[in-house]
């Protein structure tokens, strides 16, 4: 065999040794790729995964511009948002306890007062930025900002700290207080009912149960003792609780023990869709 | 032979290679004890879960209707082998030919499966057991609606802060204004905002603020809930239906995938 010809035989051994090891490392490297997801994870606030590529590039003013583009457009659409979302609460309490002009200036005023507050977290935030600002940073400011002026955005007008809410607290009489409880209470009755009537027709379609039955089942879930029986969970030990007889009048054995298998039903994942 | 060499030689590396990754895995193990592999579950055929869904449906259906309208031991055969019959032949395809645009949510199988049921008992039973059916199957709507009319509330509360005192204005418009086919599955109405029925804004201007109706304009979208409900009663398709303990007649062949032979009952 000539030198050239075992060269050329190594060359061949060495290659396809490469390209064994390669595929190795690929098919190891394989399950790696997809670690069991934490369903935290998923639901958390998902921060602009591009910002390393592009937000590098920009420079504050096009930022703050980008910013306030994808929270409603420009600035005075963000503005406008945002005291349209305070004002739906205002309009309430306006509705039910009947502010006085006085308190209304004094809490509009505060509400402006709100606005610029947090148009000035973002500018300082931003203010960080400057043109030799490495890429990296810039993007990690930018990310920052968005964070903290969409978490602001999704509390909506339950942040307690905000001025507004203060200068109202502070400026309601008794009187309107207690209206306001009052409000709040039917309210919450109202989302109660409606989580009940949920599980009604949830447990009468899972059981097939008969109009006699249902509206039994529906006295049972609206008994004051019965309040707080809101889910699957709530509603077999509530169930379970009762004499044989009780029992028998609201389903049948078969029924029962079919509601006794039945499992809570758990939110789904997103992108978690089997016709997907 | 000196190709054997090398190859010995590739064989040694090779042993070497995996005697590493094994010593590196056992560390990774080691060193990140709270990573847990988790076995993915294979996903349900969709197709075949809604037909033991919708198969459910008409088998508590069965049993509403032994209660309801007491039909003797012949309405009973009649009944069970018409809904064994007709789900090879019609309701089977139905389902399918309905998925096939299918958003989650959007096919009201409940409807569906009543309305055929009230078909099949207005034939085969007597007048008066008919109305008793419909007099269930209006029951059935009317908590419906009320379920549904209540969620609409909750869920405009939520995204227009409105008062109690309006949440009573808005009821009585909504009651005004129902149809029926706003409720398609409890899934659909409770679950997902944009598969609430569409308000017309000039129902409710007057009840709302400027606020609230520029509010009213923007919808939320939200992920799809799971195609496979766990709410659904289920039905296998080996299982014969049954009502008042008469199963559908042996004669009638199952459910079979891909059976297309026109003549389901054999002779």
């Amino acid at each position: 065999m000539t030198w050239n010809a075992r060269m050329f035989g190594r060359l061949i051994v060495i290659l396809s040794a490469m390209l064994f090891f390669g595929m190795e490392s690929f098919c190891v490297a394989q399950p790696r790729q997809a670690p069991a997801a934490n369903v935290d994870d998923l639901l958390a606030v998902q921060v602009d995964p591009f910002g390393n590529t592009i937000h590098g590039k920009l420079s504050r003013g096009e930022m703050e511009d980008m910013l306030y583009g994808s929270l409603g457009g420009s600035r005075q659409a963000f503005r406008r948002m945002r005291r349209d979302t305070i004002q739906r609460y205002i309009d309430r309490i306006d509705n039910v306890c009947k502010l006085s002009e006085d308190q209304k200036n004094k809490i509009d005023q505060s509400i402006e007062i709100d606005i610029a507050r947090t148009e000035a977290k973002v500018a300082s935030l931003l203010s960080e930025i400057q043109d030799a600002t490495p890429a990296a940073k810039k993007s990690a400011v930018y990310n920052e900002a968005w964070k903290s002026i969409h978490t602001i955005q999704r509390e909506q007008a339950n942040d307690a700290s905000s001025l507004w809410r203060k200068v109202l607290n502070s400026s309601l009489t008794s009187e309107q207080t207690l209206k306001l409880e009052d409000d709040q209470k039917r309210i919450v009755a109202r989302e109660m009912e409606s989580k009940k009537l949920r599980l009604l027709l949830l447990v009468q379609r899972k059981l097939g149960m008969h109009l006699a039955q249902r509206k039994a089942l529906n006295d049972f879930l609206f008994r004051p003792e019965n309040d707080s029986v809101l889910t699957l969970t709530d509603i077999k030990n509530a169930i379970g609780k009762l004499s044989d007889g009780e029992r028998k009048s609201l389903m049948s054995e078969v029924q029962w023990s079919k509601l006794d298998a039945m499992s809570e039903r758990l939110p789904p994942i997103p992108g978690d869709d089997p016709f997907g | 032979m000196h190709l054997f060499r090398h190859v010995l030689f590739i064989l040694a590396l090779e042993c070497n290679a995996c005697v590493i990754s094994i010593a590196f895995a056992q560390d990774e193990s080691i060193s990140a004890p709270a990573i847990k592999w988790v076995q993915a579950k294979p996903l349900p055929n969709p197709k075949e879960a809604v037909n033991r869904q919708v198969r459910g449906l008409f088998q508590n259906e069965l049993n509403v209707i032994q209660t309801v309208c007491s039909p003797d031991a012949a309405q009973c055969q009649k009944l069970v082998d018409t809904v064994e019959e007709q789900w090879q032949l019609k309701s089977r395809r139905e389902i399918a030919k309905r998925l096939q645009p299918h958003v989650y949510g959007t096919v009201d199988l409940d409807g569906l499966v009543e309305r055929t049921m009230q078909t099949w008992i207005s034939e085969l039973l007597t007048k008066e057991q008919s109305l008793l059916y419909e007099e269930e199957l209006a029951d059935r709507m009317a908590y419906r609606r009320r379920a549904l009319i209540s969620k609409i509330l909750v869920w405009l509360q939520l995204k227009l802060q409105l008062s109690a005192e309006q949440m009573d204005k808005v009821q009585d418009v909504l009651e005004t204004k129902w149809k029926d086919r706003w409720f398609r599955s409890i899934e659909a109405t409770f679950d997902n905002e944009t598969l609430l029925p569409e308000l017309n804004r000039s129902w409710l201007d007057t009840i709302l603020t400027d606020a609230q109706r520029n509010a009213l304009a923007i919808r939320v979208p939200q992920s799809r809930i799971a195609a496979v409900s766990q709410e659904y009663p289920s039905l296998d398709k080996n299982t014969r239906f049954t009502i008042g303990g008469v199963e559908s007649s042996p004669q009638i062949k199952l459910d079979l995938e891909d059976d297309k032979s026109s003549p389901v009952r054999e002779r």
